[in-house]
């Protein structure tokens, strides 16, 4: 490398970092300090109400594993949920994205009408929900033929986590829509077009055609419907509250829970956050590497 | 170029320090302004429905206090949901309000012990607080705050109900079964529940389990926190909460305490397990609602139907607090002679102090006759963490997904952790 070129490469490292500053600065105040303090205190005893705290080396974790059915019962809970929420509210978003892009006149109309739930903060939706799970179905259940709208949505465990997934599908499917249309925009429509006329009918030309060319997509939806389907909180927090008993907790609540309700545990707390955090980087690197692989089949 | 970097670099690294450097030092400090002392008080209360009459307060000791020279601000915060954890959280980092209530019985012993409380045993206030009001603010010979709500409860009766059926009020389990078998056959819900808030259903702790606490397991808090006890001994209480949940009103899950209130009010179902800090509630449903608060029957035995005297919300001055002085001054002001009979009747509150004269409620008659007669005894002191932990697997058990022997499992073992704790 010449000199000359030492030096353009040098300037441009300082205007890197001279727009990325703020960000970079904001970024560490806010996430690598808290972070870097979590994992220390993960391996401490610290709680609030005591005046010190100690180093108790993997005790947390080693607790956590041998000990603590609730969080792994929580553990399970997420991934099932998160299982769901992935597979779902991809097939739902890109159907919904397919069927919108089919219309001409009204696909703005469309388009608004699904992306709606996604203005509404989760908190909002889970409120609204209560009231329909709790009051509306059950006047619902009245009407002829509509008898099995009377469930006890909310207090039956193995129904509460379906009525959790509801609220989850209904608010975020809209905002993968919006995603997924945007894919099938880019796809040029001279090879449909050509396929089309080589014979292939529409579900072949979805497979073999579209999907392979919006894989970029999937590849983004399907991480961002795995990263919130593990961090849910707020819709099961306002909906069922972790309940009955503990039955819908997720790993969020149960984090809050034993930092906040139990005997304030805050080490052992962020033990379980450093765990869950663990989990979720090791599946989202293996999700983005094969979609990734998959791209560039494509 | 390098002179815009460094300049942004130094302007950055500013605000970061001065991000994290506040540790709460200078807060409520402002210049003095002549001769008068500005000073500004952090106030954290976890009930909002009272604003109006906290303010009131405040507004008043901001008066007082001025004629002597101080320009006092009160920057008032009310968090409706999750106080606890709120105040915690500040504590934790070293972000103390002046002054903050909490439940004396439950957190008052732990945020004692943690350090964050300031001993107001030297306060003019002490020496008019009922025994039973001071013992419930004493922690280790200290007085942690100023006991501030006060209740005689057990469970709620629609009592309209219960004349009109000729019914006496039981004071046995039998009796309840009884009481129940006449209800239904008049198609009458025994029981309103209220599952969909979890505390509900951990109100059978102090009631049904503190009844037996005072009864059968005397030795229960002493064995607990010797490491040697068990919830086997108070097991009995299961009996009570299954005759409810077998007799309740249905989709319990989905009811939430203000629901289950209204629909008590409307005539719902005969009894509540529920305190009368619902009664503002209930009445603003059904003004004319004959409400009356009973002992709940636990067993056979009579001498364990009792009624729960409890202090629950407290105020205390931090221990941190720069002006301690005039924080707990302001906490004394909730008992002073020429105000405290107003202010306590404007929050609804029962009576802590000889200086109130003041008649209770209709409906806590009852409750107050047999304290009298000392069928009564003061909440027990189980830990916060315990009480929690029972709110959950309470509902777990009425669900159906936990055994009675999993619950006592689970309670112990949340004991055994707050030891390690505490």
């Amino acid at each position: 490398m010449s000199y000359s070129e030492k030096k353009r490469s040098l300037k441009n490292l300082k205007y890197l970092l001279l727009f990325t500053f703020p960000a970079l600065a904001f970024y560490f105040v806010f996430l690598f300090i808290p972070i870097t303090s979590a994992i220390y205190y993960s391996f401490t005893d610290w709680s609030p109400v005591r005046p010190d705290y100690s180093f108790v080396g993997l005790n947390n974790y080693i607790e956590i594993f041998t000990r603590d059915r609730h969080f792994t019962n929580a553990l399970r809970l997420t991934m099932r949920f998160t299982i769901f929420i992935f597979v779902l509210q991809n097939i739902i978003a890109l159907g919904l994205a397919l069927l919108v892009e089919t219309r001409t006149k009204s696909k703005s109309f469309f388009r608004t009408i699904f992306f709606l739930p996604n203005m509404f903060s989760l908190i909002i939706s889970s409120l609204m929900f209560r009231f329909i799970y709790t009051r509306v179905f059950v006047e619902v259940s009245e009407l002829p033929f509509l008898g099995f709208f009377d469930q006890s949505w909310l207090g039956d465990p193995q129904v509460a986590f379906w009525s959790i997934l509801i609220v989850s599908l209904w608010n975020g499917a809209g905002y993968m829509m919006i995603i997924y249309m945007a894919a099938l925009q880019s796809v040029p429509a001279s090879i449909t077009e050509a396929a089309k006329i080589d014979g292939a009918n529409g579900f072949r030309r979805l497979t073999k055609i579209t999907l392979p060319m919006i894989m970029h997509a999937i590849t983004i939806c399907s991480f961002l419907t795995l990263i919130r389907g593990f961090q849910i909180f707020d819709v099961v927090f306002r909906l069922t509250g972790g309940g009955p008993g503990r039955a819908t907790q997720v790993v969020a609540l149960n984090i809050f829970e034993e930092a906040f309700q139990q005997p304030l545990r805050y080490g052992y707390a962020n033990a379980k956050a450093m765990i869950f955090f663990a989990v979720i980087l090791l599946i989202t690197l293996i999700q983005t590497g094969v979609m990734k692989k998959m791209e560039i089949e494509s | 170029m390098k002179k815009i970097f460094c300049i942004l670099l130094i302007a950055m690294g500013m605000l970061v320090f001065a991000a994290c450097s506040n540790d709460g030092s200078g807060q409520g400090q402002t210049p003095s302004s002549g001769d008068r002392q500005q000073v500004e008080l952090q106030v954290l209360i976890g009930q909002p429905r009272f604003r109006e009459q906290y303010e009131h307060i405040f507004d008043l000791f901001i008066e007082k206090v001025a004629a002597e020279g101080i320009d006092l601000t009160i920057s008032l915060e009310m968090p409706a949901d999750n106080a606890s954890a709120i105040l915690q959280t500040r504590m934790a980092t070293n972000n103390s309000p002046d002054i903050f209530n909490f439940h004396a019985l439950v957190y008052g012993p732990t945020y004692f012990r943690a350090g964050w409380l300031a001993d107001l045993s030297g306060q003019s206030f002490i020496d008019s607080l009922f025994p039973t009001a001071r013992d419930a603010v004493t922690v280790e010979g200290n007085i942690i705050g100023l006991p501030l709500e006060s209740v005689e409860w057990g469970y709620l009766l629609n009592y309209d109900i219960f004349q009109e059926l000729n019914l006496a009020i039981p004071n046995t389990i039998s009796e309840m079964r009884n009481v129940i078998a006449v209800l239904e056959a008049n198609d009458i819900v025994p029981f309103q529940l209220a599952y969909g808030d979890a505390w509900v259903g951990g109100l059978n702790l102090p009631l049904a389990g503190g009844a037996l606490i005072n009864t059968i397991a005397p030795n229960f808090i002493e064995d607990m926190n010797a490491g040697v006890g068990s919830f086997a001994q108070l097991e009995a209480m299961f009996d009570i909460i299954d005759l409810a949940d077998a007799h309740g009103s249905p989709r319990p899950f989905e009811t939430g305490a203000d629901q289950a209130a209204a629909d008590f009010a409307n005539g719902g179902a005969a009894m509540h397990i529920q305190g009368p800090w619902m009664a503002d509630a209930i009445l603003s449903v059904n003004p004319d609602f004959n409400l009356l608060v009973a002992p709940l029957p636990v067993t056979d035995d009579i001498a364990a139907t009792m009624i729960n005297v409890s202090y629950s919300t407290a105020l205390g001055v931090s221990s941190f607090s720069e002006h301690q002085e005039l924080a707990a001054r302001l906490v004394n002001f909730f008992l002073d002679p020429a105000h405290t009979n107003d202010f306590f009747q404007s929050f609804g509150f029962d009576a802590v102090s000889y200086l109130h004269n003041f008649d209770s409620h209709p409906w806590q008659t009852l409750a107050s006759e047999l304290v009298e007669q000392g069928r009564a005894y003061l909440d027990p002191d189980i830990p916060g963490p315990v009480k929690v932990e029972f709110d959950v697997a309470i509902s777990s058990y009425v669900a159906g997904t936990m055994t009675r022997a999993e619950v006592i499992q689970v309670l112990d073992e949340t004991w055994a952790t707050y030891l390690q704790y505490r």
